[in-house]
């Protein structure tokens, strides 16, 4: 019961796993990311549903935020945040990884002659 | 991009930035939005920049502004809650960080499946006050195309408190709609994917769709004007879809409108949508139950300490 607990608590949507593959080796804030997956012809991510995303991975517990030093946006004096990814985070791409070799490499068992 | 669009975006910053948590949480997207702006206007002409430009703030204030109205709403349910005395002010548990944050976290679930829970019974109270309205009613109630509307007048001002036995009907069946609709969505905004909360959520559907059946069966049992032209329409349209005409010759009883239909719509109203809707309404409760109950057993797993008063943790504390 643990176990399937946490497998369901490791679940992650496409537009997630994507989104934590850009933040694996490196601290991004958000257009990073967007600029990113772009970049490297990966799955393109709506401008709208990344930010959403980033909170839902950051209740999770995914992904951890913290302010940068750039000075706040002149107009509406909002502040950049950057993204980095967690212990459990990693976990839940290896898991997802994991499956998807799995599922490549699975064989149907040889039947008795 | 015009200065009007860092206006409108100096604007939203200014309103969002009242609301202290939300703008914690969002302010960098508002950032990411403006500092797109550069690589917009060099991708697309001019007015297509400004027209993503805006849809994208527009976007982000329905968004923000959404979580900061669900938070309000929850903040002055709790608070409600608190004042009814169905929520407990501070965890009573040994007094250790990591139950106070689970319970913490578990707040809003528990606020949400209470008021489910609560629902649930006044879905039911609705459903027996019709029932027991509707078998009043029956007693006096012809569903006959020349004794219907004679036969209510009759129960409106011949029967006593026959106006209140109807109104408590018609009020019982309406509120039985708005009250399912509002469970389906604090139902949603609590999902938790057991047997329970799926036989609660299936047979809360099939209950709205069962009162908005019996409202809909109800159009012509009147047998006034309104009803019988609202019916007659009506019955055009499910003329119009697939398999259409059979089913209009099921549920008028012919190509007219007359006592076959009205006995028809009576007896689809009164013993097969009724019925239903009581058994529904008693599944759902009795699943909400579960629900809680299993809800509860998992805290008191977690979290033992909790199930103890304050006295009891103390009163050991003091014989250690």
């Amino acid at each position: 019961m643990p176990i399937a607990m946490s497998d369901q608590n490791l679940r992650l949507t496409p537009n997630q796993e994507v989104i934590l593959a850009a933040l694996r080796f490196h601290r991004r804030y958000g257009l990073e990311i967007l600029v990113a997956i772009e970049k490297s012809g990966g799955k393109q991510i709506g401008f709208n549903s990344l930010y959403p995303n980033l909170k839902k991975l950051e209740e999770k517990g995914f992904v951890q935020s913290e302010w940068g030093d750039e000075p706040p946006e002149e107009h509406t004096g909002a502040r950049r945040k950057y993204y980095r990814i967690t212990s459990t985070g990693l976990r839940a791409l290896e898991a997802k990884q994991q499956l998807l070799e799995g599922v490549a490499t699975w064989k149907p068992e040889p039947k008795g002659i | 991009m015009s200065d009007k669009d860092f206006e409108i975006a100096g604007k939203i910053g200014n309103i969002a930035g009242r609301f202290t948590e939300a703008w914690q949480e969002y302010q960098d997207w508002l950032r990411a939005i403006i500092s797109s702006r550069s690589a917009l206007a060099q991708c697309y002409p001019a007015w297509l920049a400004t027209y993503i430009f805006r849809w994208r703030l527009l976007y982000f204030v329905v968004y923000v502004g959404s979580v900061i109205g669900r938070n309000q709403i929850m903040k002055r349910l709790k608070q409600l809650l608190l004042k009814l005395g169905l929520m407990r002010n501070k965890p009573i548990s040994a007094s250790s960080e990591v139950s106070d944050q689970s319970i913490a976290f578990n707040q809003t679930d528990f606020v949400l499946r209470r008021i489910a829970t609560l629902l649930a019974v006044a879905e039911l109270t609705l459903c027996g006050i019709a029932a027991a309205t509707g078998v009043m009613l029956a007693f006096y109630y012809q569903p006959t195309a020349v004794g219907a509307y004679a036969s209510l007048n009759a129960i409106a001002h011949q029967v006593s408190n026959g106006t209140l036995i109807l109104s408590l009907h018609n009020i019982a069946g309406n509120g039985l709609i708005v009250l399912a609709l509002v469970q389906l969505v604090v139902m949603f905004l609590g999902r938790r994917f057991l047997p329970s909360w799926l036989t609660a959520w299936i047979s809360g559907i099939v209950l709205t769709l069962c009162a908005i059946g019996l409202s809909w069966t109800a159009i012509i049992l009147n047998w006034d004007q309104v009803g019988f032209w609202r019916f007659k329409i009506e019955l055009s349209i499910i003329e119009s879809l697939p398999a259409g005409l059979l089913l209009r010759e099921v549920l008028a009883g012919g190509s007219a409108i007359n006592t076959l239909t009205l006995q028809h719509m009576y007896t689809l109203h009164s013993y097969v949508l009724a019925i239903a809707a009581l058994l529904l309404s008693v599944t759902h409760l009795t699943a909400l139950i579960f629900q809680e109950q299993y809800w509860t057993l998992q805290q008191f797993r977690r979290n033992p300490w909790s199930f103890l008063g304050e006295s009891a943790i103390k009163g050991d504390s003091s014989t250690s």
